[in-house]
């Protein structure tokens, strides 16, 4: 059988030549690939690594100076290297489908869902009319539009995210291609919806007989409905083969350090018990945003309770009011009823509202780009009057000591340093105002998976040293299963279950906890070790 | 790093040496401005006179450099009131949010919708000619695009997380202000002020060659344009001179504006990726 | 969209109100008693008799609270009684109505030529991005905003008036006489929409969309047709409006230039005459029209919009 994608010897350059005037560097060199008509190949690897420009090549839309310099590319009977671009046009779409990693942006915001999906119907299929309208409408039932119609008329900005990237999926469909190009279109969602998608696409391999290219750093996700595994790493594919194989038998420390980086495991050695007594208190909390049809309740009646010593996990779909219970505990938003309340210390001293401190998800905002690390740290401690100037200096070398960061550092700015860095940063910055407690509002999700793990363990241990109170925020499981004790679930902002973290993991209460929890099982690669053999897909 | 000879560079040189000339003018212009030769009426140009005499005889070039002195300061000094006050309102409008921002912002659409002119007119009108109601004409707009551009940015910086992270922290509000906020505006609000300064430099020209600006015996760019209009066919360079001198200086403030503008926009420097 | 439109239409309101107000007070701001200056703006006639400014007074309502005498002011101007002037002595309303319609034919042909000429200009200019032929365009077109009017008038006036005798130099009679000043009046807009339209291109070319398109297999010019040219444009429907609004009164100059009987020309006698039935009757008119216009033009940048979720609203 002839593959529908055949890469041979593939090369990417960048034809600009680089500010030095040294030769242009390769970005793919070499690289090899096929997929077979029905079959689910997935190609894994690090940020970097070329495989979203392996998509692009496929249909020959590299943007410019980057270009094909060597290799073949053969799309069904298209040459894809040497072909005319009218060739390629009827290609795009409608021999090879492609979906995107940000589903709401590759939608032009002033046009309908249905104007985009009559493109496709028209180039490909010479669909005009009512004729296109009643396939396009069509379409939308198939991905999964209940009220198909209403979708067509709406506009992007009126669709979440996951249904952008279902419509996306109809529009991709829509030329009837027989190969579709998926280049991280799940990275941008959360674990649930990512299993829905990837199970409309499975659906779809098996009606249609199409052939699957999915582009992932994320290997465990895919790998209930992945074929073939290829791992790719800095242009080049390092390891290939059927997914049970690469999954229980990796070959190159590349490919070990990818399933390392999905898997958080539970921590061996227990904490100290918290001592039972409470630091944070919150009564019938309430937040609303907008008026009238467009209001929007972010907290709705929230109570919760934080011990001295505990991690407590907030575990919330985004939208479910997860962000805004942190900035409303740190004094960012007023609730609008209902109290949170900071209780005084053994001394019976009530402390400073700066001993509550925040850790926020995007590690390049937390800095003004404009002032060295140091400037930022020191800012706040210029209120100490008790402090000289040769004590804030030293109090922040201890801080960038603690958080295991170089000194040298502190003299950089945050576009200087890496997301890890600057999240220890911020971390450091935190303890300089000796909290009590410490928020953590998506704190290592904008990092990648090794560096998440990393941050993670040095917030454990910061939490036992300072005898801190943490609260983590998260949509991933996996955090939330390693860090904490106690799991609040909120959602459409109210608190749905509050359970041990032991007890919520083996039964949850609730019915959307649950939903939660299974959908994040598969994604462990050591339990989908003991599923993988024999069970492909039922 | 090449460096290269660049349009803005040689607006900025052009730009120095008239704001010299006009500074010292009273002593290097060749003829006192006011000085009348009615021998010598609408003499074209020659090595006596550089660039002829008007209607009355008097030295074009004296009385363009003296005439640069009040629009240039007309100019620079709406600008810099429209720029403190626009910013000021701009950064408050952003700051404390809710009703404040809602009637500032309101204000702002209404008066951007009003003819510049019209209100200008209704001023003079109201409080007669001079130097105060001038300016007074000129700000009471002029400080629109200066607060829009101001709180645009100002909103922006303050949903960003350094400076909830500031709020967080425990930073006072005037730090946060003259050290977060002001600093991210200050490289867009510069190229503003250079565009708004040709602007208004080309709006005092308007209100003098109307009669409405700098009074007889003053003149400027613009009331010698008015007083050498009758004599455009006989005469031209009188009326050429004076409005070339606006539109050189108000295209060397819009050239160097815009450079301003670029920079303050360009990239900072870019994250690198956390890869080990 | 309703809660913006109310919004919207409740700023215009306010707008019109505020600055009409400001209008009505001109008499007690400027020389000269303000009772004598309105009498003389209602009654034709000579009035010198003290005892007949006090019946007058009395008669007009004058003596009521300003804010009545404001409302029954506004309610006349309402319905086109807008006075007599002080300088002619006939009603405002024959005179600003004429010269309104003389200036909107002015700005619109002023606006229709910037418009023609910028479109195709900044669409060429952002599409060839950083290419010698966007350059060209741009250096050329920015130029413009340095122009002043009161400048270029008099020189299209030497060359083409003049020198070579195929248009009129001044007045209002036809449509050749039409075109210097409607050209004068387009220099700046023309440099303001091109680089609107300009970087409009650049954006809507830069956006992600516009590979997604590509990869459904629309040709460039068939992508570029559906996702970068209508979205490019969008701003520019704004700035035309703004524009529209702001040349309503701010054409004088080239309407004194070029002896054009308009709005700008009207409010301009009168505050040199210090005839101020004819200024009030002229600004608020201009202000209505341009607080009308901008709104308008809201309306239609959010229809052309959806996504907008109203940073001003």
């Amino acid at each position: 059988m002839k593959p529908l994608l055949d890469i041979t010897d593939l090369t990417v350059r960048n034809l600009r030549p680089a500010a030095d005037g040294s030769a242009p560097t390769s970005l793919i060199h070499g690289l090899s690939l096929s997929v077979n008509a029905g079959e689910f190949v997935a190609l894994v690897g690090g940020s970097g690594s070329g495989k979203t420009l392996t998509a692009l090549s496929a249909v020959r839309l590299l943007p410019p100076p980057l270009a094909i310099t060597a290799g073949t590319v053969r799309l069904g009977s298209v040459d894809v290297t040497t072909a005319a671009e009218t060739e390629l046009n009827a290609v795009r779409g409608g021999e090879a489908g492609m979906l995107f990693q940000q589903p709401k942006r590759v939608f032009n915001p002033n046009r309908t869902i249905g104007a985009h999906l009559l493109e496709p119907l028209r180039v490909h299929r010479r669909l005009r009319g009512a004729a296109a309208r009643t396939a396009a409408v069509d379409l939308l039932r198939e991905v999964g539009f209940a009220d198909a119609p209403k979708g067509f008329r709406s506009y992007p900005h009126q669709l979440s995210g996951g249904m952008a990237q279902r419509a996306m999926t109809a529009i991709a469909l829509a030329g009837q291609p027989r190969l579709l190009l998926a280049d991280e279109p799940t990275s941008a969602l959360d674990k649930v919806l990512e299993r829905q998608v990837l199970q409309l696409l499975d659906r779809e391999r098996r009606d249609r007989g199409l052939g699957i290219l999915y582009i992932t750093h994320n290997i465990a996700s895919v790998a209930p409905f992945a074929d073939r595994v290829l791992v790719m790493d800095s242009g080049a594919i390092v390891e290939e083969g059927p997914t049970a194989s690469v999954i229980a038998a990796p070959t190159t420390a590349y490919t070990r350090e990818l399933l390392a980086a999905s898997q958080l495991a539970p921590e061996s050695g227990r904490r100290p018990q918290p001592v039972p007594r409470e630091v944070l208190t919150l009564t019938d909390a309430n937040k609303r945003f907008g008026r009238g049809r467009r209001a929007h309740t972010a907290l709705d009646n929230v109570s919760l309770n934080l011990q001295r010593g505990e991690i407590l996990g907030v575990l919330g779909q985004s939208g479910s009011g997860k962000s805004t219970l942190a900035r409303a505990i740190v004094g960012l938003e007023k609730v609008d009823s209902g109290s949170i309340t900071r209780h005084p210390d053994t001394a019976g001293k009530t402390p400073p509202a700066t001993a509550v401190q925040l850790v926020f998800q995007e590690p390049h905002g937390s800095f003004d780009p404009r002032m060295t690390l140091r400037a930022s740290m020191e800012a706040p401690l210029r209120r100490r009057r008790d402090l000289t100037p040769a004590d804030r200096t030293r109090r922040i070398t201890e801080a960038m000591a603690d958080v295991e960061l170089d000194e040298c550092l502190l003299d950089r700015h945050p576009g200087q340093c890496s997301g890890g860095q600057l999240q220890r940063a911020t971390i450091a910055r935190a303890l300089l105002l000796d909290p009590t407690i410490l928020i953590c509002d998506e704190a290592t999700s904008a990092l990648d998976a090794l560096t998440q793990r990393t941050v993670l363990n040095l917030l454990l241990r910061l939490q036992r040293e300072h005898s801190l109170s943490l609260l983590v925020i998260s949509h991933d499981m996996d955090v939330i299963r390693y860090m904490c004790d106690r799991v609040a679930v909120l959602l459409d902002g109210k608190v749905i279950e509050v359970a041990e973290t032991q007890a919520f993991f083996a039964g949850p209460s609730h019915e959307h906890s649950r939903a939660l929890v299974d959908a994040a099982i598969p994604c462990r690669w050591d339990h989908l070790r003991t599923l993988m053999p024999g069970a492909s897909r039922t | 790093m090449r460096r290269r000879l660049n349009t803005h560079h040689l607006a900025a040189a052009v730009l120095t040496l008239v704001v010299i000339a006009v500074a010292i003018a009273p002593w290097i212009y060749p003829y006192p401005p006011a000085q009348q030769n009615l021998a010598e009426r609408l003499a074209p140009a020659s090595p006596e006179h550089w660039l002829g005499t008007d209607h009355l005889g008097r030295d074009t070039l004296s009385r363009l450099l003296e005439g640069g002195r009040f629009s240039m300061t007309v100019a620079a000094l709406a600008t810099m009131l429209t720029c403190l006050l626009g910013v000021a309102i701009g950064v408050l409008s952003a700051r404390r949010r809710g009703w404040v921002d809602e009637f500032l912002t309101r204000t702002n659409d209404v008066l951007l919708a009003v003819p510049e002119m019209v209100v200008a007119l209704f001023i003079v009108a109201t409080l007669g000619t001079g130097f105060g109601p001038l300016l007074l004409a000129l700000t009471v707009t002029g400080w629109t695009p200066f607060a829009r551009l101001s709180r645009t940015l100002a909103y922006d910086v303050s949903s960003r997380g350094f400076v909830e992270a500031a709020h967080v922290v425990g930073c006072s509000p005037s730090f946060i202000i003259f050290r977060h906020v002001i600093p991210h505006l200050a490289g867009p609000i510069l190229g503003q002020a250079t565009l708004r300064f040709g602007h208004l430099l080309i709006s005092v020209g308007a209100l003098s060659y109307l009669g409405l600006g700098v009074q007889p015996p003053q003149s400027d760019w613009g009331s010698m344009m008015a007083a050498a209009q009758p004599y455009t066919e006989r005469a031209p360079l009188g009326i050429l001179a004076p409005g070339l001198a606006i539109f050189v200086m108000a295209l060397c403030v819009t050239l160097i504006g815009q450079r301003a503008a670029r920079m303050a926009t360009g990239p900072l420097l870019l994250p690198t990726a956390d890869r080990t | 969209m309703f809660p913006f439109i109310a919004k919207r239409t409740a700023t215009l309101v306010a707008a019109v109100l505020v600055s009409s107000f400001a209008v009505f007070l001109i008499p007690y701001f400027t020389p000269g008693d303000p009772v004598r200056t309105i009498i003389r703006s209602r009654v034709s006639g000579n009035i010198i008799d003290d005892a007949d400014v006090q019946a007058l007074s009395l008669s007009l309502g004058l003596q009521d609270p300003l804010i009545v005498q404001y409302f029954s002011w506004l309610g006349r101007i309402a319905t086109g009684d807008m006075g007599l002037s002080h300088v002619s002595r006939t009603p405002v309303a024959d005179q600003v109505l004429p010269a309104l319609a003389v200036t909107l034919s002015l700005v619109a042909a002023a606006l229709a030529l910037a418009v023609l000429v910028s479109l195709p200009l900044g669409i060429v200019a952002g599409l060839r991005h950083g290419k010698p032929a966007d350059r060209v365009i741009t250096s050329v077109t920015q130029s413009f905003i340095a122009m002043p009017e009161y400048w270029v008038a008099p020189l299209l006036v030497l060359v083409f008036a003049l020198k070579l005798s195929v248009l009129p130099s001044a007045g209002w009679s036809g449509p050749e006489s039409m075109v210097l000043p409607a050209l004068t009046l387009a220099l700046r807009p023309i440099s303001y929409f091109t680089s609107a339209v300009r970087a409009g291109m650049i954006d809507a070319a830069a956006a992600e969309h516009v590979p997604a398109a590509r990869a459904r297999g629309l040709s460039v010019p068939q992508a570029v047709l559906r996702h970068v040219i209508p979205n490019g444009l969008v701003p520019l429907s704004t700035l035309v409006a703004v524009w529209f609004a702001g040349l309503l009164g701010g054409s004088v100059i080239v309407e004194v230039i070029f002896a054009v009987p308009g709005m700008g020309r009207l409010l301009f006698d009168a505050v040199v005459n210090s005839d101020i039935p004819l200024a009030q009757g002229g600004v608020v008119l201009v202000v209505a029209l341009a607080v009308l216009v901008t709104t308008l033009a809201d309306f239609v940048h959010r229809a052309l919009t959806p996504a907008v979720e109203g940073s001003y609203a």
